[in-house]
């Protein structure tokens, strides 16, 4: 492909030789486009005697009649934000389950929280998707780049890279850190602070044997390495990130990558 | 950091407000999708696994979105977003990276089918 388009380096690297992963913009790339966001109150009042939590249940009514990525993310009432799929029941003062399923016209949420009332679920809804999207624009101005071989007046979003008319997430910060598993111990934490005032959403990716997973739950496990687990969830002051491995015997560590975005969760 | 750049406001949110009120903002990063990869998995029970050689020679970051339909022939699909992979209690999905392949593992006990897309950034994990 031909080096033209709108291109932006981060401070300090050179547009021209620049990789593309530091880059903080290439109109070469597509930009996911948010078509939908908000949040919703999920009520969690009925006791659940199985798990000792409180239960609720909420629906997203997207009404996009297709099948979208999305990211979703609960505030379980004390002010932690957790991803989906959440079941983490192995400490009392992290009890919660959050699952949330997706229809072709609606996100179903399923919740159990530590104490009877109200979490309110985030959520931010793509539009890549199953098949293709046409919506209708609201305006037509702007800075558009559209995918090549395709028109910028198209009337379909998945031809465009970029649609100003559609909010990006906008990574706010990156890095690494480690979770470092201690002999007899089988949980092992880190914490990030963020220097928001607000909690962020994020994306969390683990590395075990050489291969990286996205924060997953108990109730999944699956190769190559059924037993281990990770949760993350984000407030006001921190990323907090949790690895539970497999055996308590002898020392481990665990690489994290982790992108903190601008988009809140409240 | 200065305050030049391309910035561009959500509709009635000035341009100096906070970036969360943003659509795009050249002070921080896109994630910058270069591929996305349908796949179809289908399991005669336990695991099986979607594999697709990215070639980067790097661990991209990546999100992943499958679906199902809720019964043969409806029409109407049952979706998930990594990660969230559950479809119920039975049927399980994970996915995973190295510097080579992604891979995307599926489990049920029985028969079982999905689509999805993998999504492929420039961005880098390791």
């Amino acid at each position: 492909m031909a080096d033209y388009g709108i291109k932006i380096s981060r401070p300090g690297f050179d547009i021209s030789t620049s990789n593309a992963w530091e880059l903080v913009f290439s109109s070469k790339y597509n930009a996911f486009k948010v078509v939908s966001s908000g949040s919703i109150s999920v009520s969690c009042t009925t006791y659940d005697s199985s798990t000792g939590l409180y239960y609720g249940t909420g629906t997203i009514n997207h009404g996009l009649s297709h099948v979208p990525l999305y990211w979703i993310y609960a505030d379980d009432g004390t002010g932690r934000r957790w991803t989906s799929p959440a079941w983490f029941d192995t400490s009392p003062d992290k009890n919660i389950k959050f699952q949330a399923d997706g229809y072709d016209n609606q996100i179903d949420v399923e919740l159990r929280i530590p104490n009877s009332g109200s979490a309110i679920v985030t959520y931010y809804i793509f539009d890549e998707a199953k098949s293709s999207y046409n919506p209708t624009f609201s305006n037509d101005y702007g800075i558009k780049v559209s995918r090549p071989g395709y028109s910028v007046f198209s009337s379909n979003l998945v031809d465009y890279l970029f649609h100003s008319s559609y909010n990006t997430p906008k990574i706010y910060t990156q890095g690494t850190t480690t979770l470092s598993f201690s002999d007899g111990s089988i949980s092992a934490t880190a914490t990030v602070s963020h220097g928001l005032s607000y909690a962020p959403s994020f994306q969390v990716y683990f590395n075990v044997d050489g291969w990286w997973w996205q924060n997953d739950d108990s109730n999944i496990g699956g190769p190559p390495d059924s037993s281990n687990f990770s949760i993350v969830y984000s407030d006001t002051t921190n990323l907090n990130i949790e690895g539970v491995r497999d055996t308590s015997f002898g020392t481990e560590s665990w690489s994290v990558k982790y992108f903190i975005l601008v988009e809140p969760l409240n | 950091m200065g305050d030049y750049g391309i910035k561009i406001s959500q509709p009635g949110y000035s341009i100096s407000d906070l970036p969360k009120r943003m659509v795009f903002h050249s002070g921080y990063a896109n994630f910058k999708a270069f591929e996305a990869i349908s796949f179809n998995l289908s399991t005669t029970g336990g695991w099986v696994y979607y594999q697709y050689s990215h070639g980067l020679g790097y661990v991209p970051a990546f999100s992943v979105s499958a679906w199902a339909e809720t019964s043969s022939g409806s029409g109407h699909w049952y979706y998930e977003t990594l990660p969230g992979f559950d479809f119920g209690s039975t049927t399980h999905l994970r996915a995973i990276a190295n510097s080579t392949y992604i891979r995307v593992y599926l489990f049920n006990s029985w028969s079982y089918e999905v689509d999805g897309h993998i999504y492929i950034f420039a961005d880098k994990i390791a």
